[in-house]
């Protein structure tokens, strides 16, 4: 498995040079380093453990844990499994539903909060506008799945349900859920991976 | 297991959603020493796709106090490459009156020293006066573009904010690659490009077309020396409706009035 310390031979990933020059600044104590990747990568780690927890002291918390966690754990990052953003995010998706899993609270979750804005941590226009790109890319693709496919991510991503609670939530056999899971999640990975405009 | 039931669990494991002993059957597969058949690419495809899926809830901003009660917990709990403070030393009166008293005598020759060196260094921007008054210029020259470069990412940053905005994709020769902003229901137009190499001895061009007609020219693209160029469409050229393309092309310097090569980036607006 790739990691920090073999970055330079890695092939083209989605994280860009720029991150990674960050990350090994990071490994070497650069606290400054490591408030870039927070002005970058919190918004949106920050959405995923509010839509997950649905309260906002729970998602602080939970936010403090991921950035502590991408400062002790910054050379394990791999560019092979994706971009830092999306690593710090999926850090911050694992602390909230271990944290949510922990409260045993899964009837507290509620949809995210109506009143939060869409707000971005750098006011970089040339970032904002990729990555707005990327998200309405994500959305086009999410909505190209059959519904009862995204139902399934859904479940699983926000709300961490294994693969047995999502058939026992749904009423479907475990059978269908698996393989729902299975499509969806590589109809996903096919529609990313297409260049723009080929859909 | 076998290779095509590891990758069929991958998704699975990637997401999450594998009981406990799945997960670990599934290790136990990609631990074993055999040739796999693309089960680790299988595995990080998986993990990149479902990296991208926090895309599915809205970006929120944290509390302004997060980072610093972040940057508190960093410095209790630490890690082992946070170099202690150093520790302070005890000295005795009479040493640290003889240190005072050497440190004293160092500093006023330092200070000699100082002023003798600022006495030629006067000099020397004497002679330099001439030279000074063309950087002054090229420094002046650089601020307003910095003005203009900050003023044009403000623009770019509101238009981006409003909701009917739409991001054309501009893909072409790599590396280059960026988004025109169209709003067109405020006749309002920006294009964002990335990795524009410096252009020797020609210029890039910005043409705004519709299906039909011509190409008409919409600006020259200066870009900055990281190769980023942010260049606002003019307001006119929107008013005979929704561009169907944007498009970029490498021109004589100065531009032409009618493109003469292949785009170099190209940018097609969704009509939906």
């Amino acid at each position: 498995m790739r990691r920090m310390g073999n970055l330079r031979s890695s092939p083209a990933q989605e994280a860009s040079g720029a991150d990674r020059r960050l990350l090994e600044r990071v490994i070497e104590g650069d606290s400054a380093a490591l408030r870039t990747i927070y002005d970058r990568c919190s918004p949106r780690a920050f959405g995923v453990s509010l839509r997950i927890l649905g309260a906002r002291p729970d998602a602080e918390e939970v936010l403090q844990e991921t950035f502590l966690e991408v400062w002790k754990r910054a050379r394990e990052y791999n560019p092979d499994r994706g971009s830092v953003e999306g690593w710090v995010v999926t850090i911050a998706r694992s602390r909230s539903i271990d944290r949510l899993r922990s409260r045993g609270a899964a009837a507290q979750l509620s949809a995210a909060d109506p009143s939060s804005s869409m707000s971005m941590g750098t006011p970089a226009p040339l970032e904002v506008a990729e990555r707005r790109q990327n998200s309405e890319r994500v959305a086009a693709a999410l909505k190209e799945l059959p519904p009862e496919q995204r139902r399934v991510l859904e479940l699983a991503y926000f709300e961490g349900l294994s693969q047995s609670e999502i058939a026992t939530r749904l009423g479907d056999p475990l059978g269908t859920v698996k393989t729902r899971v299975r499509l969806g999640m590589e109809k996903l990975a096919g529609l990313l991976a297409e260049p723009e405009g080929a859909r | 297991m076998r290779c095509s039931e590891f990758k069929e669990g991958a998704w699975a494991y990637a997401l999450g959603v594998l009981e406990p002993n799945e997960r670990a059957a599934l290790d136990r597969h990609l631990a074993e020493p055999i040739a796999h058949e693309g089960c680790r690419a299988e595995l990080d495809r998986a993990f990149r796709t479902t990296a991208a899926m926090g895309e599915m809830a809205p970006a929120v901003q944290p509390p302004a106090d997060a980072w610093g009660k972040i940057e508190a917990r960093i410095a209790r709990e630490g890690r082992a490459n946070v170099l202690p403070m150093r520790r302070r030393s005890w000295v005795p009166f009479a040493a640290a009156f003889a240190a005072a008293a050497a440190a004293a005598f160092v500093f006023v020759l330092a200070k000699a020293w100082t002023y003798r060196n600022a006495l030629i260094e006067k000099n020397e921007q004497l002679s330099r006066l001439s030279g000074v008054v063309a950087e002054r210029e090229a420094c002046r020259q650089e601020l307003e573009s910095m003005r203009q470069s900050s003023e044009l990412q403000r623009a770019a940053l509101a238009l981006l904010e409003l909701p009917e905005t739409r991001l054309v994709p501009m893909t072409g020769r790599q590396p280059s690659r960026g988004n025109a902003l169209l709003n067109i229901e405020q006749r309002k137009a920006m294009v964002l490009i990335t990795a524009l190499a410096p252009a020797v001895g020609k210029d890039y061009e910005l043409w705004v077309i519709r299906k039909g007609s011509a190409p008409v020219a919409a600006g020259i693209l200066k870009p900055e020396r990281d190769g980023k160029v942010i260049a606002e469409v003019k307001p006119e050229l929107l008013q005979a409706g929704r561009p169907d393309i944007f498009a970029v092309t490498v021109e004589p310097p100065g531009g032409s009035p009618a493109p003469t090569t292949d785009p170099f980036l190209i940018g097609e607006v969704n009509p939906g």
